[in-house]
């Protein structure tokens, strides 16, 4: 076997006009290169001397593929003993642990798709960890380009459009844009309780109705993980982000909102809620109903509506304010009042997906006024140029704001 | 070659089943490129060996509960390049290389052996070279597909990137390679 093997690899005629690319293409060239054996080398040496192959194009095929090796880190036997060391310590205490992942390699249904390939299951025990436990493992970063559903087991759904509208009812069947989506496998473990995600990147938008008919809209870079039913005496979910939520009324089941700072617990109401992990702060403005609040550091309070509530570090504030300016976003608007720049372009840049730098000058300029987010991002940002003492430039991969020198200061 | 060798699948079923051979198999032999993978972001050894540490005690836990995989490597740098990213919250990129030279150690006539270090000196300085001409996000398409023999659908998974932007990068580098004159001649350099 081998050997027939290595006849059809030894034939010269196979290599016939090769380039470089071809050659780094060709498994049996890479082995020559990183592990190469007399005969190897002797081989590829013959394909340049009979003119099979250009010299140069093999040379910089070599040249890369060493240059690359460069790169290579290698671990010392004693590194990797002593790490297996600390590992099965470990695993030897941690064997309590009841969480259980599952991960899914839905490589064939990934074929375009660019997503990181876990979803999770839960075994539903009297101690069974909380869901932002759940959320927490594996979670990304990077929440890729598409619109993203993880349904426990099932191959992921990639949704290309801009904005997206998910409904899940009661018997747990999903619409997407109104289309129904059939489960390929059905679990019925009964005592699992499953976990679905749904991931919006950076200039993306989504609506979301849940089984207990509450229904979200979901703002950009946003992550949410919510279970498939909602079982036992609570509605809970997860948010990394941003969202406007209708909770249906249910007084046996407070639906609780939790972030990686504080708990939102609601009884039927509706509220906005900006929870980005990755910005200093998050707040709650409380439309109708009542909310209440806990953070980490064990601030509880009782929201009252109109009611701004912002956690900045340990600061908690509360102030009235007009919530249609926080709730603009899901209608396509965006209402600033006296706000940061700075801040504005972080939102906006979130909301078109567009990297956006700036310096504190710039940061600093107060805007008031209401744009509308179904214009593009130059476009807008054209309309800025022309009220505010700034220019923009746009870039390969980002856009940059800089004060123009040559306009006054003051502003309308 | 008496027994076909164990398939990927195979070996990482056997781990599902529980069985510890196929754990300790599957670190000792996979251990070595994840760190050479993790050591791309980073150039904290200790944070790697970490983030290793954590990859496979969560391995084990779930090791019953885990789907099935026909590339174990890939998984792993899946979980890896995950926990990397919650490390460092940011989007990760390959770090600039940096020139970290080795001269062979062997017994020689000094002669000999000065003439081996220089002629090897040249070429890594060439090759660094290379290196240094291709971004971090060139070096990082080439090195899972040439290095890690990754394939296309692989590669679109851990840079969240389409095949065409795949085939850019790569033809890019190429092109500026050949565009730059950077190539070696390679066979009249020395064997060791």
């Amino acid at each position: 076997m081998p050997e027939n093997k290595n006849i059809e690899i030894l034939d010269k005629n196979k290599y016939k006009n090769f380039t470089a690319e071809d050659l780094l293409n060709n498994s049996f060239f890479l082995k020559s290169i990183k592990t190469p054996t007399e005969l190897s080398e002797a081989f590829w040496k013959e394909t340049v001397d009979e003119g099979f192959i250009e010299k140069k194009e093999i040379d910089l095929a070599k040249s890369l593929l060493l240059a690359l090796s460069l790169r290579k880190k290698s671990l010392k036997t004693n590194e990797l003993d002593s790490l297996r060391k600390k590992i099965d310590k470990n695993n030897n205490t941690n064997k309590k642990i009841k969480i259980i992942i599952r991960i899914t390699a839905a490589a064939a249904a990934c074929i375009l798709l660019f997503v990181s390939i876990h979803t999770f299951f839960l075994k539903e025990e009297p101690t069974s960890p909380s869901i932002t436990d759940v959320a927490s493992l594996f979670k990304t970063n990077d929440l890729g380009k598409e619109i993203k559903l993880k349904r426990g087991a099932e191959p992921i759904i990639s949704i290309s459009d801009q904005d997206a509208n998910i409904e899940i009812n009661q018997h747990g069947e999903l619409r997407i844009n109104s289309k129904a989506i059939e489960e390929t496998a059905p679990v019925s473990k009964e005592n699992n309780i499953e976990y679905n995600e749904l991931i919006v990147p950076n200039g993306k938008r989504s609506t979301l109705s849940l089984p207990d008919g509450s229904k979200l809209w979901v703002n950009a870079g946003s992550r949410i993980v919510f279970p498939a039913t909602f079982k036992g005496n609570k509605r809970e979910i997860f948010l990394n982000g941003e969202i406007y939520i209708e909770v249906y009324p249910d007084k046996s089941k407070p639906f609780i909102v939790n972030t990686s700072k504080m708990d939102i617990q609601v009884l039927g109401t509706s509220f906005n809620i900006t929870a980005y992990e990755e910005d200093e702060e998050q707040s709650v403005v409380l439309v109708t109903g009542s909310v209440n609040i806990s953070t980490d550091n064990q601030f509880k309070k009782e929201l009252c509506p109109n009611e701004r509530f912002s956690l900045t570090g340990d600061k908690t504030e509360i102030r009235t304010v007009d919530p249609g300016n926080y709730i603009a976003w899901k209608d396509g608007w965006y209402i600033s009042e006296s706000e940061d720049f700075g801040r504005l372009l972080d939102r906006l840049g979130r909301y078109y997906g567009k990297k956006v730098i700036y310096n504190e000058n710039v940061s600093q300029l107060k805007c008031s006024g209401r744009l509308n987010l179904r214009d593009n991002f130059v476009d807008l940002l054209k309309g800025l140029e022309k009220t505010l003492p700034i220019t923009y430039s746009e870039k390969d991969y980002y856009i940059e704001i800089q004060m123009s020198n040559n306009k006054l200061l003051p502003m309308k | 070659m008496a027994k076909p060798k164990e398939s990927d699948q195979q070996l990482w079923d056997r781990l599902r089943s529980g069985d510890d051979d196929a754990y300790s198999l599957i670190y000792n032999r996979y251990t070595p490129v994840m760190f050479s993978y993790g050591m791309q972001f980073s150039s904290d050894r200790e944070l790697i060996k970490d983030c290793i540490q954590d990859v496979f005690v969560k391995l084990y836990t779930n090791r019953k509960k885990i789907n099935t995989t026909t590339n174990i490597k890939f998984f792993l740098f899946v979980i890896l390049k995950n926990h990397l990213y919650n490390y460092f919250k940011k989007e990760l990129s390959f770090t600039p290389f940096i020139k970290d030279i080795d001269i062979p150690k062997i017994d020689l006539s000094p002669e000999t052996q000065l003439m081996i270090k220089e002629e090897a000196f040249l070429q890594q300085e060439k090759l660094n070279h290379l290196l240094k001409i291709l971004s971090p996000r060139q070096q990082e398409v080439l090195y899972y597909r040439y290095i890690e023999e990754l394939n296309f659908e692989e590669i679109e998974q851990l840079m969240h990137i389409n095949y065409q932007s795949i085939q850019n990068l790569i033809q890019r580098s190429l092109k500026k390679i050949r565009e730059n004159n950077l190539l070696l001649f390679f066979f009249q350099v020395i064997s060791v």
